[in-house]
């Protein structure tokens, strides 16, 4: 399994993680996560590989899409955490493709502590902050957001987004979504915003 | 407004930190060496590394020489150190049955298994300031330690032994209460997360041994004086030496070296539970680094108190007792009042003076229809 | 191999550990997906003392990186000793560039004060916190002041503000005005002046909180809503400096430091933001923040 060492734990992170906290202060903004080389096992993004090289490691645990084995293998050995059953994982990886039913299934917290609540990273083709052909428009409204906010996805299912409104309906209780695309993009989509899609 | 002058914050902290090392300083005297710190204020030392939450003795004596001798500022400066160190393994759990016993009694029984151990204490001693030691010479040192080790029998030395403990005699006459249905035996790390309550009981021992001896003492005290469940009996309190091991990640043991503990089992008194109507004995436990004895009792009380679930006692109440003996967080706290408050206080100045105004003209305004009403009584 | 670290003299980049960092960050990502929520945290011993900003500097520390630029303010002033030292022991553990010129900043710790210069969506601006727990002057048990929380349970609050009003006329609360976030959590906005509170919200900059003594981040997200507590009849308000000027620039739209005079009688003002301060005195171009009850003051002088 391969051993990333391109990557530098410090200062990689450090600017990885910056990315994220921009995007998730603003909902549906879209940033770019670095071109580090790594190779990610299949055609899993490196940006969301990247993604949990920044935030995860011995104290946390994940589910990879489905069960995916040499996902789970290749995070396991680059980050140290414990791939764990979807409904108890701290960070939770999928494709925009999957069946909404995963994402029921994640841990939205309790009201003592909603924080304890999984983290959804979506692999999708592409995000783009402009219409373009055959995606989705998601509009976002919350904070973070000034009047309201307008993306578009490419390759992420109803039944996703379906899931993902069913799961944030009771905030504070909730997931918070990390979009990564083909080209190393990320958006966020925080369990504090409203969303709707086109 | 001298602290936070135009633009002098910077110099000021160099010069006030410059200052302070001279004053450690200027009397020339000879350097105080770690070894003579480390053999001399051993109880100092091991104060340090119980509150800095650090066993390693070099580290606090280097710590007490550069604070001067005041311990919590040592045990601080120790724990912000043991904040830049991994954490690679935790130890397999110490077992003080396997203590090589430096002192050990119980005041529950006249005779215990393997006696009585009295040890290196200062408990029988009359408290007389010692003029001798005023001008204590190598050679006296040297002449005390050649006679001591001539009343040294070596032949007996290889029977020390290690002993059982006294509760275990309870326990096997079934004294002893069972843990609680309601015992929450999880095991937490302090250092790596933040405590929520209410917390189990390894929260508890940690936070305790960690803890500012003389603020456990205040509390425990406050036990026993009458605002909490009294005064227990000490089953057994002993200071020695426990090895400490870790399990590889290849799963073998290792010994890793050994520490000295001093270690309070705490009997209080009979008690009857919701669970069971018969009256058993409770056990309050106390672990400390090094000989910190009176530490170690403290603690076993509170943690007995904490248990017991009676929190209208200060000492009983456990984010009460865990939040207010971390002497490091309230030292740290108290100090910050001497950080300037101005802007606070100018913004509570302002409302205080808008509420006496209002009340002034509340008055004048009163006084006015006063006068009012009193002219018409006049007409 | 484990290697001998015996009285070593140098320490890891931004001092904290990268699995403690890690964590840090991971809680930092959910406060700002739960506005004004308080999110518990390892928060370990740093070689500054408890109370003295701890908290704010796991936040520093946890997200500075090469490219920053730290300001560090305490009581408004670069120059206060507490921020002198802290940012020393920043820029001692990262080398990062530092100053005094909030513009230029990308991070900008604080005590007590948010700039009266508007700050940007490049920025953030993370605060030392004292007590993180708004409701605890009307409970003081965690345990219920977190179940309260859970169910948005703040009638103790609003009635202790009430009972404020009744006795002295106003909801007395100076510094560290509780505000509600988001609609949802009541929140301390740290001991700010009221002067500050309308500034939290909707504001293009990220705000982030740290309280190391009580281990608990939270965060204010840009445009989000943020209000203080009020009544229908008792209207929030900012502290009133209209009959005073400072002495060096004779502005007033500013929070001001009151300083007396020698001779323990006379007082004399001057804008607190001691870079603010400057740059009206150089008459440099300063864009402030703005909010309804600035406009208003703004609007009275015209």
């Amino acid at each position: 399994m391969i051993r990333e060492i391109n990557y530098n734990e410090v200062f990689d992170a450090q600017i990885h993680f910056r990315t994220i906290l921009d995007c998730m202060s603003r909902p549906g903004k879209v940033n770019h996560i670095g071109e580090i080389k790594i190779q990610t096992p299949g055609d899993w993004h490196p940006a969301s590989a990247l993604v949990a090289f920044a935030l995860l490691n011995r104290d946390v645990t994940f589910y990879a899409n489905n069960n995916n084995e040499t996902v789970a293998e290749y995070l396991t050995v680059n980050t140290s955490a414990v791939p764990a059953t979807v409904n108890k994982a701290d960070f939770v990886f999928i494709n925009g493709l999957d069946n909404g039913d995963i994402l029921l299934n994640t841990n939205i917290g309790v009201l003592e502590y909603p924080e304890k609540s999984a983290t959804v990273v979506i692999d999708v083709e592409n995000i783009y902050d402009v219409p373009k052909d055959q995606t989705h428009e998601i509009i976002l409204q919350g904070p973070g957001v000034e009047t309201e906010k307008r993306v578009y996805v490419r390759n992420i299912s109803d039944s996703i987004l379906q899931a993902l409104k069913e799961q944030n309906s009771e905030y504070p209780l909730g997931v918070d979504v990390i979009l990564t695309d083909r080209e190393g993009n990320i958006m966020c989509i925080p369990r504090s915003n409203n969303f709707s899609w086109n | 407004m001298a602290y936070v002058s135009v633009k002098g914050g910077a110099d000021a902290i160099a010069n006030a930190k410059e200052l302070v090392e001279f004053y450690r300083l200027r009397k020339r005297t000879q350097p105080l060496e770690i070894k003579q710190i480390q053999s001399q204020f051993r109880l100092a030392i091991d104060k340090v590394m119980g509150e800095g939450s650090l066993y390693a003795p070099e580290y606090a004596a280097l710590a007490l020489k550069q604070m001067e001798g005041d311990v919590l500022e040592s045990a601080f400066v120790l724990r912000a150190y043991r904040a830049t160190l991994q954490r690679r393994y935790y130890s397999d759990i110490i077992s003080t049955r396997e203590m090589f016993i430096l002192r050990k009694i119980s005041s529950s029984f006249r005779e215990i298994p393997g006696g009585q151990v009295l040890g290196p204490t200062r408990d029988y001693t009359q408290r007389l300031i010692d003029s001798t030691k005023y001008n204590e010479s190598p050679e006296e040192i040297d002449q005390f330690l050649k006679e001591f080790d001539g009343k040294i029998d070596r032949e007996k030395l290889v029977d020390v032994n290690t002993y059982n403990k006294v509760i275990d005699l309870l326990k096997a006459e079934g004294l002893l209460m069972p843990a609680e249905k309601s015992y929450d035996k999880t095991v937490k790390d302090v250092t790596l997360e933040a405590i929520k309550f209410p917390a189990p009981r390894s929260v508890t021992l940690q936070m305790l041994a960690r803890a500012e001896s003389g603020g456990l003492m205040a509390l425990a005290y406050s036990s026993m004086r009458g605002f909490g469940d009294g005064h227990g009996t000490i089953g057994e309190l002993r200071y020695g030496a426990v090895k400490v091991r870790i399990t590889d990640t290849k799963g073998r043991k290792r010994y890793i070296g050994s520490i000295n503990v001093t270690e309070c089992e705490m009997i209080t008194k009979i008690n009857t539970t919701k669970e069971s109507k018969i009256p058993y004995f409770a056990i309050g436990y106390g672990l400390v680094f090094g000989q910190n004895e009176t530490k170690a009792i403290c603690m076993s009380i509170l943690e007995r108190g904490i248990r017991s679930g009676k929190k209208e006692n200060p000492s009983n109440n456990q984010e009460f007792v865990l939040y207010h003996t971390e002497g490091v967080e309230a030292m740290g706290f108290t100090n910050h009042l001497k950080l300037p408050h101005y802007v606070t206080f100018q913004s509570g100045l302002n409302n205080v003076r808008e509420s006496v105004k209002r009340n002034q003209e509340e008055t004048e305004d009163k006084m006015k229809v006063y006068k009012e009403l009193a002219k018409q009584q006049q007409q | 191999m484990i290697e001998n670290k015996k009285f070593n003299t140098s320490y890891n980049y931004a001092f904290i550990d990268e699995t403690t960092k890690k964590e840090i960050r991971r809680k930092l990502l959910k406060a700002v997906c739960i506005p004004g929520y308080q999110v518990p945290y390892s928060s370990p011993e740093m070689p500054i003392a408890r109370g003295w900003g701890t908290g704010g500097l796991h936040v520093t520390l946890a997200i500075i990186g090469q490219s920053d630029v730290l300001k560090m303010i305490d009581q408004g002033s670069d120059a206060s000793v507490n921020a002198c030292n802290l940012r020393d022991f920043v820029h001692m553990t990262t080398d990062c560039a530092t100053t005094f010129d909030t513009r230029e900043a990308t991070i900008i710790q604080t005590r007590h004060r948010i700039t009266e210069e508007k700050l940007s969506d490049k920025q953030i601006m993370v605060f030392q916190v004292p007590q993180p727990e708004p409701l605890r002057r009307v409970e003081r048990y965690e345990y219920k002041t977190r179940q309260m929380h859970a169910e948005s349970d703040y009638a103790k609050m609003w009635l202790t503000l009430y009972e404020a009003y009744v006795k002295w006329g106003d909801v007395m609360q100076g510094a560290g005005y509780p505000v509600m976030v988001n609609g949802r959590y009541i929140m301390s906005p740290s001991p700010i002046p009221r002067w500050d509170v309308p500034n939290l919200n909707n504001s293009e900059c990220l705000y982030l909180f740290g309280a190391g003594r009580e281990k608990r981040l939270y965060a204010v997200p840009p445009h989000t809503k943020v209000e203080p507590l009020e009544f229908e009849d008792v209207k929030f308000h900012v502290e009133d400096f209209s009959n005073v000027k400072c002495e060096s620039t004779g502005y007033n739209v500013a929070y001001m430091d009151e300083m007396y005079q020698d001779d323990g009688v006379t007082k004399k003002f001057y804008v607190n933001d001691s870079n603010f301060l400057d740059k009206l005195i150089e008459k440099e171009e300063v864009v402030q923040h703005s909010n309804k009850y600035i406009k208003k003051i703004k609007d009275a002088l015209q």
